[in-house]
């Protein structure tokens, strides 16, 4: 078994380092709140309605966030063993579970915070088999009630969904989608009130609503930036946390604030002709969950090959998937913006219609593939998306790898196979 | 064809259904059979075969995928399915709700042609909403396959008909348990008259009886592995026992489609039942009188693998021995046969 031997990655954008300093005291002061306070709180998956328990002003602690922290305090190995010698298989699916893996691991010496106190509840859409049996089992060891989403079949395919997501929300996403998971999220609220005393209150909602809009068109207009832009102005190891901590925190001041510093930033760099890397010649697209253990494996190759990797799905997704237009309906639109986060990103025709859409759009000359061998969810869609991406004329390599789980990982090889593989399309 | 109605199924699962004229394709175990008796067409399961090669699907299908939908998909890409209808596919299961998407988007750009696919939109939590949403799911299928309340009506008595069937097939199991494997198999793929499958004339002594667990099997190897020692499985707890009906539904007069989507909604059948399986699967190895459990799972089935922990811990404080086989190829070809064999062997000792 290798060693982890992720490395660290370089950061250009000084909101890069505003954002993660931003993210280590929220979370010092979310372990306050929860773990010193006691106060109610959420575990939740990413792809659930999030706003709901930022208008009731319900701490949240999300899923692949709690994954992410505990695979960078390079915990996940520990703990895939402690679900194996519990019996467990060892192909389980670690994003999801690695959270229940520190809970049934019980050694508050090495945990984080100690380990989670026992939150309210436990929230996740069942976009796969195995969600609703690690969540039952996560809450039955933290002593909690599980609250499942469903994930309904969506049978208007369209693979050019993004370009009439923000307006034509009811259209793409189907009326009867919407109104079941707006149906779901006023029993969710009905229960959060009942359990933890707060309130729901819809012009809260309203106005979160206004500003997630405000936050994520920065977002998309970094994305038209960075797509338009030769040399690309920002790597993805800075794009990465200045959208998913605003992401994790969308609607509240700061994060409009921070989205609006983060755009300001690039746009300056964009005008002053600065790039990610000074010798830009080959155009990367990255499509997978974030490497979490090993952030500096994209940056590997920009010296030596000219090979930085511009894209992300975290950035652009930003723009199609969350702006939508309210019109006086903030529940639905907001139910259209869940419905269907992890089936855009996951199956066919969407994955594959926006990741061709996205290659041309963004002058992408190869791409890199995560293929998790023990996550359904996240291989889903990504054989299809390579034919159709090579279809285009994009060269694609397929990598079998893990994104929280490091004991697989050996930063030397990866690196090495990319750079083949950029040779033997004849990029390199 | 040979006499044996069961094995001539078995030998050609697609025969009567290309002969019959209009017939429709389904894949996903969870889809209700009384809809599927309403339909007025022979109704069919799309077959796997576990050990042919699928060049064509492993070019689509990741490693997660059930290893039935590359047979499946295998099957659709060379035009074996192009006669049928259409073909519903359940959203109740990850690869046969995956399945429709790729077929779906294969078809789209002209890779593959084919009937049309459709989609049982099946919600399995327990709540209310979820409720509903099966109920208009049984609705819109039933639409649009033309099928009206006097339909779904009939297709409820044909279906009891065979529930009740199957439960007394099951309650006097005498045969080897390959026996039963093959016509619970069989009834998938074409109709299959009481009359015309014999029963047993004796019974065939075993030395133990073995309730066989987990994933579904392709066929009855492991059956057969299991009488190889001069034990039986008597019975499955999985999607395909003889079982998998659930009980009778009885409260169909007024809606039926209301009756068969609440059927469906609280069926214990698939990888996303809300069901305590620790619970339940003690609870079938005593109703059956087991001897021994195997517990066989293979390496795609994600789902239920979560749950070995507690099934063990559940046999073991019930004083069931148990065989747990986890991550275990489909065709079984990575010596299942000779560790059941062995491990049998071994609790005569």
């Amino acid at each position: 078994m290798n060693q982890p031997q992720g490395q660290r990655s370089r950061k250009d954008l000084a909101c890069t380092a505003a954002a993660t300093a931003w993210q280590k005291a929220f979370a010092a002061d979310l372990q306050r709140r929860v773990v010193v306070q006691g106060e109610p709180f959420v575990v939740a998956q990413a792809d659930t309605p999030h706003e709901i328990f930022h208008a009731m002003d319900i701490p949240l602690v999300t899923n692949q966030w709690w994954s992410a922290y505990i695979s960078a305090k390079q915990l996940s190995g520990p703990y895939v063993d402690a679900m194996t010698d519990a019996g467990y298989p060892e192909n389980g699916c670690k994003y999801c579970s690695l959270g229940l893996a520190c809970t049934l691991a019980n050694d508050p010496r090495t945990a984080p915070w100690g380990g989670l106190p026992t939150p309210t509840l436990l929230v996740a859409r069942l976009t796969c088999d195995c969600i609703q049996h690690v969540f039952g089992q996560w809450a039955s060891a933290l002593g909690t009630e599980f609250f499942p989403l469903e994930a309904p079949a969506w049978t208007r395919r369209d693979p050019e969904w993004f370009l009439r997501s923000n307006e034509h929300w009811e259209e793409v996403y189907e009326p009867e989608r919407i109104a079941l998971l707006v149906a779901e999220m006023r029993e969710l609220i009905t229960l959060l009130e009942r359990r933890t005393g707060r309130r729901f209150d819809p012009a809260r909602l309203q106005l979160l609503m206004e500003r997630i809009n405000e936050q994520e068109g920065y977002i998309a207009e970094i994305s038209r930036m960075i797509g338009e832009a030769r040399p690309c102005p920002v790597s993805i190891a800075d794009q990465m946390p200045n959208t998913m901590i605003p992401q994790w925190h969308r609607g509240s001041e700061w994060a409009v604030a921070h989205a609006r510093r983060f755009r300001d930033e690039v746009a300056a760099r964009v005008a002053a002709g600065v790039g990610a890397a000074a010798n830009e010649r080959l155009r990367l697209m990255w499509i997978g969950a974030g490497v979490w253990h090993d952030p500096g494996f994209y940056q590997a190759l920009e010296e030596r090959l000219g090979a930085v990797f511009v894209w992300s799905m975290y950035l652009p997704f930003a723009g199609p998937q969350y702006i939508r237009a309210i019109r006086g309906r903030p529940m639905d639109a907001l139910a259209s913006r869940i419905c269907s986060m992890n089936e855009v990103l996951h199956l066919p025709p969407w994955m594959n219609g926006w990741m061709v859409s996205e290659a041309r759009r963004c002058g992408i000359d190869a791409a890199v593939i995560l293929v998790p061998p023990d996550n359904r969810l996240s291989q889903s869609g990504t054989k299809l998306t390579r034919l159709a991406l090579e279809t285009a004329g994009v060269p694609v390599l397929a990598l079998d790898a893990d994104m929280v789980d490091a004991q697989n990982w050996n930063h030397d090889a990866m690196v090495a196979s990319v750079a083949d593989f950029l040779r033997g399309a004849g990029l390199a | 064809m040979t006499d044996d109605p069961v094995a001539s199924i078995l030998a050609d699962p697609l025969a009567r259904a290309r002969a019959a004229g209009p017939a429709i394709g389904y894949a996903g175990l969870d889809i209700p059979e009384d809809l599927l008796m309403a339909s007025g067409r022979l109704v069919c399961h799309l077959p796997w075969d576990a050990d042919r090669p699928t060049p064509t699907a492993d070019r689509w299908l990741e490693s997660s995928f059930a290893p039935w939908t590359r047979c499946v998909l295998e099957d659709w890409a060379n035009g074996r399915f192009d006669f049928l209808e259409c073909v519903i596919f359940s959203r109740g299961d990850d690869s046969a709700q995956r399945l429709y998407y790729y077929v779906c988007e294969l078809q789209r750009q002209g890779q593959i042609g084919g009937p049309e696919p459709l989609v049982f939109d099946l919600a399995r939590i327990p709540r209310a909403t979820s409720l509903a949403h099966t109920i208009a799911a049984v609705r819109r299928l039933a639409a649009r396959l033309g099928i009206d309340d006097a339909a779904l009506r009939r297709g409820i008595g044909l279906a009891n008909q065979r529930r009740r069937w199957f439960a007394t097939l099951d309650a006097s199991r005498q045969a080897p348990g390959s026996h039963y494997e093959r016509v619970a198999r069989a009834s998938l793929f074409a109709p299959l008259p009481e009359a015309a499958v014999a029963p047993p004339t004796q019974a065939t002594p075993a030395r133990g009886r073995v309730l066989l667990a987990g994933s579904m099997p392709p066929d009855d190897r492991l059956h057969r592995a299991v009488e190889a020692a001069g034990w039986s499985v008597m019975g499955e707890a999985g999607d395909l026992s003889l079982l998998r009906l659930g009980p009778e539904i009885a409260d169909a007069v007024d809606d039926p489609a209301a009756a068969i989507g609440r059927h469906a909604w609280s069926s214990t059948v698939g990888s996303r039942a809300f069901v305590d399986r620790a619970t339940a699967l003690t609870a079938e190895a005593r109703r059956i009188r087991a001897d021994a459990v195997i517990l066989w799972l293979i390496e795609e089935d994600e789902a239920p693998a979560w749950h070995v922990p507690a099934q063990r811990a559940a046999l073991g404080a019930a004083g069931l021995s148990c065989l747990v086989m986890t991550r275990r190829r489909w065709d079984a070809a990575d010596g299942a046969a000779d560790e059941i064999g062995a491990w049998l062997g071994s609790l005569e000792r």
